[in-house]
């Protein structure tokens, strides 16, 4: 089989194909998953982070404040004891007091002098710093002198306070050079908890430590270190030249909430399905057609006749086997994608093709002609002495679709039948011949014996017998009766004749090769002229003849039609033992109908469909009464049937029967035009 | 119209030639000379210069209608007249008889009384038709 192109294991490639699109899915499902995943991670975190972040800086802000605060509480002290610098102690705590009551996170308001805290507010829970000295304390000491030497409000801490807890502590020296410093001390925890930081808290976790300026870490203040290696959110609020470093991560880490992954995933998991689904499809219709073209392919190959397919363009697209091996010599040039001029004509010039064998180019004009309009099927001999039946046809498309068919054996066969048919007419046609010449001279010879009185010898005899009486009335009678005989001999002999003559005829209509020498013939004189023939037969057998005609032409063989008539009006001569026999004729529209009833025996229902068969007489038995060959009938149906015209009967058993005989009729020729009538001439006798 | 005299009659049958013979012996008025096959003929026939020639279509070696053709061509000349006697209805019509001079069929079996008058009526017939 030349299959259609790119048909062996494209299905296979189709499927390597759909695994390599699966796998790429599977995997492209797997890394966009994992990308989306991350890039979801990142901005969730971020965002938590950025939230965050909003919380730490709020932090910030707010510590700002606080700091601003505190600096004007101990700036106002600053500047109230800047004009009464020996201020009571009293004074001083009236007035701490008033500065105090705004700030409950203010653990106390101290001044001191010469690093020895002199005043302290409120004094009763502060009563264990009134009096330290902190020239001892070199690190108060550094912080005491660092304030003086600035004159700049300086911050510390946090610090564990000397009255307990930790503290921050705000100071400044209100006039340059003079050892007095006035201090604020603030509980970190309070301060903590009014910028919003707490320590216990379920999810966040917080940490606070102090930093210098270069970003190193001095001491860890607050909360849990742990939250420096959770990469927190964090803010600095600056003390100065420290500051602290607020860290907020949340406890356990940074984490993406779950739902948003999962929906993710979903989605991935969805697409990936749709898919794989498509695909899966587009997979399942794949091979539903490759199956449907296997099946057609197998069923083409299956095929015991040729099968070829060329498309649009005239190229052949496939063919069988069975094609490939009817054009054996030639299949080296049947390949996908040939045309089929090319390939009729390499057949041609191989010679495979008998028909073009001397008319090349001819036959392949008619060849393609035909191909190009595929008009039935036709056949073709092969030199292989084969004979193929071509049938194409085109498809909607334009495509051409193409039968070959081996009829080699039906062939073969029609040509022995014709060659039979043939040589049974040849002897027919022989036998017939031969059969006529001794009959010709034995109707010769009876002629000469029926009519003895004319021979020489008779006369001679004659004239020398004289006028005897007795004698010559002997010699009369003699030959009366060799006339006699001679007359019985000649019937018999043209009966034979007539034989002859039907079985010839039979063997020319049975070979369907009558020629009918048409012309214009007159019906009526030819019936007239057939009935007056018959007229002495149907007076000697005591029957009436009923004659009735009218003008009507037809085209027609005369001495086939002549035939017909005689053979119908013999018959009903011949059947009918007393009665009459009438022929009559009508003409309807361009039909002539001529009747011939008898009161004959008539005809069975049963055998009326018969009656034309060949060697047909209704009662066998009286074959040898009615002495015929039973092919008349035959004959004259076939001969009728070549006017174009037919034969029907009606009988009723024991009354006789009707023949009619209807015939296409022309208008009569010029020169009776005149005379034409529509009605019948009646003519009886 | 020429006179109708001579008369050439080929046929491979004795018996037939014998019937013709008797039946034109009978009319009298006709010169009748017979030969048995077409290659006597065409010897006897420079020699005999029939006005017509009566002729069987089937014969054994050389059928009618051949030797009609072969002596037109020999003789160059077209006007050898013939009529042909013919066993079958079929056989008077496969031919081209009017080219080569045929002027009618007569059909066998033959009536050998009538046969002369026969062939003078289609003498007569002709030549009324080609004037």
């Amino acid at each position: 089989m030349i299959p259609a192109s790119g048909y062996k294991g494209s299905s296979r490639r189709q499927l390597r194909v759909l695994t390599a699109i699966y796998t790429g899915i599977i995997l492209l499902a797997v890394v966009s998953w994992f990308i989306l995943d991350r890039a979801y991670m990142s901005a969730a975190r971020e965002a938590q982070r950025n939230s965050w972040l909003q919380l730490v800086e709020m932090a910030e802000v707010r510590a700002e404040e606080r700091l601003r605060a505190y600096g004007l509480v101990v700036n106002a002290l600053a500047a109230a004891l800047s004009v009464e610098r020996a201020l009571a102690r009293d004074e001083f705590a009236s007035f701490a007091d008033f500065l105090v009551r705004d700030n409950p996170s203010i653990i106390n308001i101290a001044r001191a002098q010469n690093y020895v805290v002199t005043d302290v507010f409120p004094v009763a829970p502060n009563s264990d710093v009134l009096g330290v000295d902190f020239e001892n304390d070199p690190e108060t000491k550094k912080a005491y002198d660092q304030t003086i030497a600035t004159g700049a409000f300086v911050v510390a801490g946090p610090v564990d306070l000397i009255q307990g807890g930790r503290g921050l502590i705000f100071r400044i020296a209100p006039v340059a050079g003079v050892n007095e410093v006035y201090s604020v001390v603030v509980d970190f925890e309070t301060f903590l908890s009014d910028i919003g930081i707490s320590g216990n808290q379920p999810l966040r976790q917080s940490a606070i430590r102090k930093v210098r300026a270069d970003g190193e870490t001095v001491e860890h203040v607050f909360g849990d270190p742990s939250v420096w290696h959770l990469d927190p959110v964090r803010s600095d609020i600056s003390l100065g030249e420290i500051s602290l470093q607020y860290g907020l991560a949340p406890v356990g880490g940074w984490s993406a909430p779950t739902q948003g992954r999962q929906i993710v995933a979903a989605l991935i998991l969805v697409l990936a399905s749709i898919g794989m689904f498509g695909v899966n499809y587009a997979r399942r219709l794949i091979k539903e057609r490759s199956q449907a073209r296997r099946q057609l392919l197998t069923a083409i190959e299956s095929i015991k006749d040729g099968f070829v397919i060329y498309d649009e363009s005239d190229r052949l697209f496939m063919c069988n086997d069975e094609f490939l091996s009817y054009y054996q010599e030639i299949a080296d040039v049947i390949k996908p994608g040939a045309k089929f001029e090319d390939i009729i004509r390499a057949g041609v010039e191989r010679g495979i093709y008998v028909e073009a064998v001397g008319r090349e180019e001819e036959w392949i004009a008619q060849r393609l002609k035909r191909h190009a309009n595929p008009d039935g099927p036709f056949e073709q001999q092969m030199s292989d002495g084969r004979w193929l039946q071509v049938a194409e046809a085109k498809t909607r498309g334009g495509e051409t679709v193409g039968f070959r068919v081996d009829v080699t054996q039906l062939k073969n066969a029609q040509r022995a039948a014709e060659t039979a048919n043939q040589a049974k007419s040849d002897f027919l046609n022989n036998i017939s011949h031969e059969f006529r010449t001794p009959l010709s001279v034995i109707l010769g010879y009876l002629s000469f014996l029926k009519s003895n009185n004319v021979l020489p010898a008779y006369k001679k005899l004659r004239s020398s017998l004289g006028n005897d009486a007795e004698t010559l009335p002997m010699l009369e009678a003699f030959s009366k009766e060799v006339q006699s005989y001679a007359s019985k001999a000649e019937r018999s002999g043209k009966h034979l004749l007539d034989l002859i003559n039907s079985v010839l005829d039979w063997a020319v209509v049975s070979e369907d090769s009558v020629e009918l020498d048409c012309r214009h013939l007159n019906l009526e004189e030819l019936l007239s002229l057939l009935t007056e023939d018959l007229r002495q037969k149907a007076q000697e057998k005591g029957i009436e003849l009923r004659v009735s005609l009218c003008e009507v032409w037809v085209d027609g063989d005369e001495l086939r039609l002549r035939q017909v008539f005689l053979n119908l009006l013999s018959n009903a001569l011949k059947f009918t033992v007393s009665g009459f026999v009438s022929v009559s004729m009508t003409k309807m529209a361009d039909r002539a109908y001529v009747t011939i009833q008898d009161t004959g025996p008539g005809i069975p229902d049963d055998q009326k469909a018969l009656i034309f068969d060949r060697f047909a007489q209704v009662d066998t038995s009286s074959r040898r009464k009615h002495a015929g060959t039973g092919l008349g009938l035959a004959i004259s149906n076939s001969f009728v049937k070549l006017h174009g015209g037919q034969i029907d009967v009606r009988s009723t058993p024991g009354e006789g029967s009707v023949f009619t005989v209807e015939l296409p009729c022309i208008e009569a020729p010029d020169a009776k035009e005149t005379e034409r009538t529509d009605g019948c001439a009646h003519a009886q006798s | 119209m020429r006179e109708l005299k001579t008369i050439l009659h080929v046929d491979d049958d004795d018996d037939i030639l014998d019937l013709a013979r008797m039946g034109f012996e009978l009319d009298g008025e006709l010169c009748v000379y017979q030969c048995r096959s077409g290659a006597e003929t065409l010897v006897d026939i420079g020699r005999i210069r029939p006005d017509l020639l009566l002729l069987d279509v089937m014969m054994p070696d050389m059928d009618g209608i051949t030797l009609l053709s072969t002596l037109r061509a020999q003789l160059e000349s077209s006007d050898h007249l013939a009529v042909f006697m013919t066993g079958s209805v079929a056989a008077n019509r496969t031919d081209n008889s009017d080219a080569l001079g045929v002027i009618g069929h007569i059909r066998k079996p033959f009536d050998p009384l009538t046969l002369a008058p026969q062939v003078k009526s289609l003498w007569i017939e002709h030549f009324s038709r080609s004037t």
